[in-house]
């Protein structure tokens, strides 16, 4: 704490000027960033990466520092110190032997300071910071499952989310390597100015020359930011560029029409939109750099021409104290700008840390309950649910109500984009309705303990993801435990996935995806799909969701699963998605969904006879197959 | 355990000898200079810049500290060192500040574009069969990634080499004259230094090396839980406690990996360090004894120290920068390889004809990887890959409704792709009117056949661009507004603010649109109505649609394709109904092959299929 109040105290001689232009920048910097911290907030989320570390590995970050106090006086002690004594015993006369001690000394100084630093660095760090990494990114995990799915589709959450798991670790990191700089600096520089106060207070103030190039270098940086924000939007065009003639999915597209050439257009105008930036920003960044570089040069050519003057005209200053100043001045006004620099670079980790601050202490909507109910069967009610995107316009679901009885077999049919997949999302609890309510026997949702609740439903989606882990645990989506291998070996018999699973080199055990294991199998869509849909085969949940469970799966194995399916579930809730209206059919009650809202229910033949909207879908596609059954038929 | 010595084995074979790498990187300078021979010189003369301006500032402190001591010295004469100092210093800001912030920023970008050109062109020859192979696809990804930042790399390691070299000789030299014995304590001491550096840096590769899977397990679960694709599951399920025992255990592995190298190098650590403060403080002992012996200067004392200590800065960044030559050696031979492979599919002189008849004779085909000179190296094991399609006989001609059914995995869509010519037949030939597939040039041909992939591809790019594949100029907005009514996007289209120059996408501009899985389809489908092609492949053209929109547009397609030839895949039979022919395929063989009622005659797996799917409407229809 007390090395940011002396940097504090080091600004406060800034002259009026300089602080007037810095307010000012401030302010505009306010105006193009809203997100700009306060002052306090940056040291706020610094202490906040440094206290993380701390409690991962408690003699991390005091032997860390401790380190860099002792190397950088060690430092001082040979290239400053050392000279200055040589030099004036020098001229007192006295003998090379004492000096010889005096190095031998510096000599086993830095040989053991440097192997207790090796004990360190290579004993002791290596334990620790994976085991840093290991609980940022693992806090991160815990804290990604905790969160209402609604954030995913939040850009502004999303962004900051995934800026945040790519580089909390490297930034509390960087945090400590500042820190170090700071140390580093402010002990050079005391120890340093102290030895040249001692010899003459002036050259203080030439050290202090670079501080009147803070403007520029204040203007400078802003100017890089603006130019780097502006670069950063190009660069996101020329890296989609770059990925559409790389990436396999694009491969086919890009080779067949003039898309190629219109993506090669495209990038041939970022391009050009580049060299004008740098032309626009170029010279004015030339100039501020050369002025903001040559500070210390300054510093030097004065300070050097006084301790000249003294020396040689005057006669008021020792030759040794005068190479003193030549050798030191300029390490005393380089130490000071990158003490200045430090601040922005605190700035600039503590944006960082602010996403991820945002993130851990983010108190999710829908609130894992721990402790409250456990789901019991029982029938499902909707009451006057209505549900909005987050940014969008118009509600995903309006005021729907809805029963489903436990044991039911129930069809969701629509449109794309008639709420379908997101009635099934809310019944899951992934999202809180907007109002209305969703009650399990009567209790709301919400209510219920959260595992217990989930462990309700068994659920395949429409977007399934295989994980890269073996087969078996994709099937459960949870680890192995004893006794289930006969479980997925049975389930996968039903989803007609285990004759290919039993191809591959360790069965159930197989790891999918080649992301973990080189030799692990890659399946196709449809084989995926049946692995996924393994998953209600394995446990007796009361509800079974699946969300077009057979869009990718050829007819006979859709049949097969359905007719798997329906024997799987014959006490159980099932809730089905599809868009092929023969297997709605099945269903003992159909809801028919338009735009957000039920619009019609019933069983099949209630629905045929109403003569509606579904009626004319259904007849609509089953046209095809009855005419051609019926020419078939007229044939025989 | 026995698996670990495996890959160290096979990772040492990666890394690539001094000599070789020394060529590699010898080839990609050359290859800039090719590029941009003035970035190459301006680069070189910045290296060279740079040595002899550090040299000279520490010659002249050297000179300006011994004139201090001497007792003939003036003011004057010292104030004119220093302003000499300043001045170059001054010189030398200016050259950087416009080297830093103008020139380079803007000649790297240049270069970039060159290389990038290139890279696509070729990209765009290569074999789609390439993208099969994962080891070749995963070291082209690499090399187009890492073609960014690499080719600069090599550029500015040479010409810092030059700089630290120029500095390294300077200051020695500048020794040696002060003493002989101190400039050759100080080469020795740094060259064993460096050398320990590499030793050291040799070790930490193999450590790399190990830990690589577990440093890969840890980045897949990262992404997992970043991605927006995996949230869902992770939430329903419980595959989120697998993957953070995972990630522990493998975090585990990594520190076992680091403890185990960090004592090894703990000893390389005390010899480095001993070696380091002989180095340092031998010289600076000997030139006290000088100093008090009145046989050296003062001010020569005094730079000593300095210098001794840049000295060895420079050494050590030397010697950083030969240990990263191997590297970037690995990248360019991948780079060169990419740039040297020669697609086997070449196009022909023969301009391609509106389609009258195209025939398959005795077509087999199957995916094979085909990294080039990996196959040399015969690893034995490779399997024979299974043959995709096999000994297809068949002819379409023109203006033929064809409609391809099949399982999942029955060579349909490789069949499609064969047709495109975007692979060749292993086995067997294409003929496109009467002469082989592979007389024709490629965009000729292609530009015949007009493509719905199942895994379309929207761009970043308006809609009317993304419709055209192309520019959209103004007498062609007709023409997509056309197509876009025809694949009954037309609603939607109306719906939007900027009509067909709406963005696609937010890559390029955060007013772009996002569109739905079936409004994106659509878009896809208004491709192939914008062009007059003869040929018209589609997909499963409609599997993002629901009922009534397929309902609509297999209608359009069909009215509208009336004189076209039209190949389409589809899993609902309903559809197919539609086609004049359809042909059935199990496991890569052509099985069935007729009209829908011929077919249903047959009775064969056709009708099975048929029937299956039909089932459930017909005795309900009734109802």
């Amino acid at each position: 704490m007390k090395k940011e109040t002396k940097t504090e105290d080091v600004k406060q001689k800034k002259t009026k000027e300089e602080r007037r232009a810095e307010r000012k920048a401030k302010k505009e910097k306010k105006k193009k960033d809203p997100n700009a911290l306060k002052t306090r907030r940056v040291f706020s989320n610094i202490f906040f990466a440094l206290k993380t570390i701390h409690s991962v590995a408690p003699s991390y970050l005091p032997t860390y520092f401790l380190w860099s106090v002792g190397s950088s006086f060690l430092n001082f002690l040979t290239n400053t110190w050392l000279l200055r004594e040589v030099v004036n015993r020098y001229q007192e006369g006295s003998e090379a032997a004492e000096l010889l001690w005096i190095v031998i000394l510096i000599v086993a100084a830095q040989i053991i300071w440097g192997r207790l630093i090796g004990l360190l660095y290579d004993i002791l760090y290596p334990r620790y910071r994976e085991k840093i990494v290991e609980k940022v990114q693992s806090e991160l995990f815990r804290k990604a499952e905790s969160v209402e799915l609604e954030c995913y589709e939040n850009p502004e959450f999303y962004d900051k989310y995934v800026k945040a798991m790519d580089s909390a670790y490297s930034k509390c990191m960087e945090v400590v390597s500042t820190v170090d700089n700071l140390i580093w600096a402010t002990v050079t520089l005391f120890s340093t100015s102290i030895l040249l106060f001692v010899i003459d207070p002036v050259l203080i103030l030439f050290g202090l020359i670079p501080l009147l190039f803070g403007l520029i270098r204040n203007k400078r940086n802003r100017l890089h930011k603006e130019r780097r924000d502006k670069i950063r939007v190009l660069d996101r065009r020329e890296a989609y560029v770059q990925r559409t003639y790389y990436l396999n999915e694009y491969a086919k597209e890009m080779r067949l029409g003039g898309m190629n050439k219109l993506m090669y257009e495209k990038y041939a105008e970022t391009l050009k939109e580049y060299v004008e930036l740098f032309r626009e920003y170029g010279p004015r960044l030339v100039v501020l750099q050369f002025f903001a570089n040559s500070s210390s040069n300054f510093t030097r050519l004065f300070a050097m021409l006084y301790a000249a003057f003294r020396t040689l005209v005057t006669g008021t200053m020792l030759i040794g104290d005068c190479l003193v100043v030549f050798n030191s001045i300029g390490q005393v006004s380089w130490t000071l700008v990158r003490m200045t620099g430090v601040m922005t670079e605190f700035r600039d980790h503590a944006m960082y840390i602010e996403d991820y601050r945002f993130f851990l202490e983010y108190d999710p909507k829908i609130k894992r309950v721990a402790e409250g109910k456990k789901a019991q069967k029982g029938d499902i009610e909707f009451s006057g649910v209505t549900f909005t995107y987050k940014g969008a316009k118009t509600p995903a679901l309006k005021n729907v109500s809805m029963k489903i009885r436990q044991g039911e077999r129930i069809a969701l049919v629509g449109m794309n984009g008639s709420g379908k997949t997101t009635l099934v999302k809310l019944l899951l609890h992934l999202y809180e309705p907007v109002s209305g309510k969703i009650t399990l026997n009567g209790i709301p949702v919400k209510e219920y303990e959260t595992d217990s609740y989930r462990e309700h439903f068994t659920v395949v989606f429409q977007d399934f993801k295989m994980f890269s882990m073996s087969v078996a645990e994709n099937v459960l989506l949870r680890p192995l435990r004893e006794g289930d291998e006969e479980t997925v070996t049975e389930a996968l018999k039903k989803s007609g996935a285990y004759d290919k699973v039993m191809s591959l080199k360790n069965g159930i055990h197989t790891t999918l995806t080649r992301e973990f294991d080189d030799e692990g199998a890659v399946l196709s869509v449809g084989e995926a799909q049946k692995v996924s849909l393994a998953r209600a085969f394995t446990n007796d949940s009361p509800v079974v969701i699946l969300d077009e469970p057979s869009s990718a799966l050829d007819p006979i194995a859709e049949y097969n699963m359905f007719k798997n399916m329906l024997e799987a579930c014959q006490d159980r809730t099932l809730v089905f998605i599809s868009h092929r209206l023969s297997s709605a059919v099945l269903a003992d009650r159909i809801f028919m969904m338009e735009d957000g809202r039920i619009t019609e229910s019933g069983s099949h033949g209630e629905l045929m006879k109403k003569n509606g909207k579904y009626a004319k879908m259904f007849r609509m596609q089953a046209e095809n197959y009855a005419e051609g059954e019926s020419e078939v038929k007229n044939r025989e | 355990m026995s698996k670990h010595n495996d890959k160290t084995k096979k990772d040492k074979k990666d890394k690539i000898p001094p000599g070789k790498a020394l060529r590699y990187n010898l080839l990609m300078l050359r290859k800039i200079w090719g590029m941009s021979p003035r970035f190459f010189i301006i680069n070189l003369l910045t290296g060279i810049v740079d040595g002899i301006s550090g040299s000279v500032t520490t010659v002249f402190t050297y000179m300006l500290f011994n004139e201090l001591d001497r007792p003939d010295v003036t003011f004057g004469r010292l104030a004119l060192y220093l302003l000499l100092i300043f001045g170059v210093n001054a010189a030398i800001a200016v050259f950087y500040a416009w080297y830093h912030q103008y020139y380079w920023v803007k000649a790297d970008k240049k270069l970039q574009f060159i290389m990038h050109s290139e890279l696509f062109e070729h990209a765009l020859k290569m074999d789609l069969a390439c993208y099969d192979d994962p080891k070749f696809y995963n070291d082209y990804v690499w090399a187009m990634d890492e073609s960014k930042g690499r080719a600069i790399t090599v550029m500015e390691d040479t010409s810092r080499m030059l700089t630290y070299l120029i500095q390294i000789s300077t200051l020695i030299t500048l020794m040696m004259q002060v003493d002989a014995a101190v400039g050759i304590i100080l080469l020795v001491g740094c060259m064993i230094n460096a050398a320990m550096w590499m030793l050291s840096d040799k070790i930490y590769f193999k450590k790399n090396e190990r830990i690589k899977p577990y440093n890969r397990k840890n980045s897949y679960i990262n992404r997992v839980y970043h991605l927006s694709d995996y949230a869902k599951e992770l939430r329903i399920g419980n595959a989120g406690e697998k993957l953070q025992t995972e990630y522990s255990e493998s975090t585990a592995h990594i520190i076992e990996e680091n403890v185990r190298v960090g004592k090894k190098m703990y000893g390389i650590g005390t010899v480095t360090e001993l070696i380091d403060n002989a180095t340092r403080f031998a010289p600076i002992i000997i030139l006290l004894f000088k100093l008090f012996d009145g046989t050296a200067e003062l001010g020569a004392f005094a730079a000593s120290i300095n210098v001794i200590w840049q000295l060895q800065w420079s050494m050590y960044d030397l010697a950083q920068k030969v240990i990263r030559m191997p590297d970037n050696a690995q990248y360019i031979s991948k780079y060169l390889k990419f740039l040297e492979y020669k697609p086997t599919i070449v196009s022909g002189e023969l301009t391609a004809e509106p389609l009258s008849a195209i025939e398959l004779r005795n077509v087999s085909f199957s995916y094979r990887p085909i990294a080039p000179d990996e196959k040399k190296e015969g690893e034995g094991e490779e399997k024979v890959p299974k043959k995709s399609l096999e000994g297809v006989n068949l002819t379409i001609q023109k203006g033929e409704k064809i409609a391809i059914v099949g399982y999942n995995g029955a060579g349909k869509t490789t069949l499609t792709k064969l047709l495109m010519r975007l692979y060749d037949p292993t086995e067997g030939e294409i003929i496109y009117n009467g002469r082989n597939l592979k007389e024709y040039e490629l965009s000729s041909l292609r530009g015949r056949i007009g493509t719905v992939f199942q895994d379309y591809k929207i761009f970043a790019a308006t809609i009317g661009e993304n419709v055209l594949s192309d520019t959209c100029a103004d007498a062609d907005r007709e023409l997509v507004t056309d197509a876009l009514t025809k694949a009954t996007f037309r609603e939607k289209l109306d719906s939007l603010e900027k009509g067909i120059d709406t963005e696609l996408t937010k890559e390029f501009s955060d007013e772009g649109v996002n569109l739905s899985g079936g409004e994106s389809q659509k878009v896809a489908i208004a491709r192939i109505f914008a062009r007059p092609y003869d040929l018209i492949i589609m997909d499963e053209p409609s599997s993002a649609l629901d009922p009534a929109a397929e309902y609509e547009l297999n209608h359009t397609i069909l009215e509208y394709a009336a004189d076209k030839t039209v190949v389409f895949i589809s899993h609902r039979l309903s559809t197919t109904r539609m086609a004049d022919r359809i042909l059935m395929f199990a496991d890569g063989c052509l099985i069935e092959e007729g009209s829908h009622d011929e077919l249903m005659a047959m009775d064969g797996k056709y009708a099975m299929m048929f029937r299956l799917q039909a089932e459930k409407y017909r005795h309900t229809a009734a109802v």
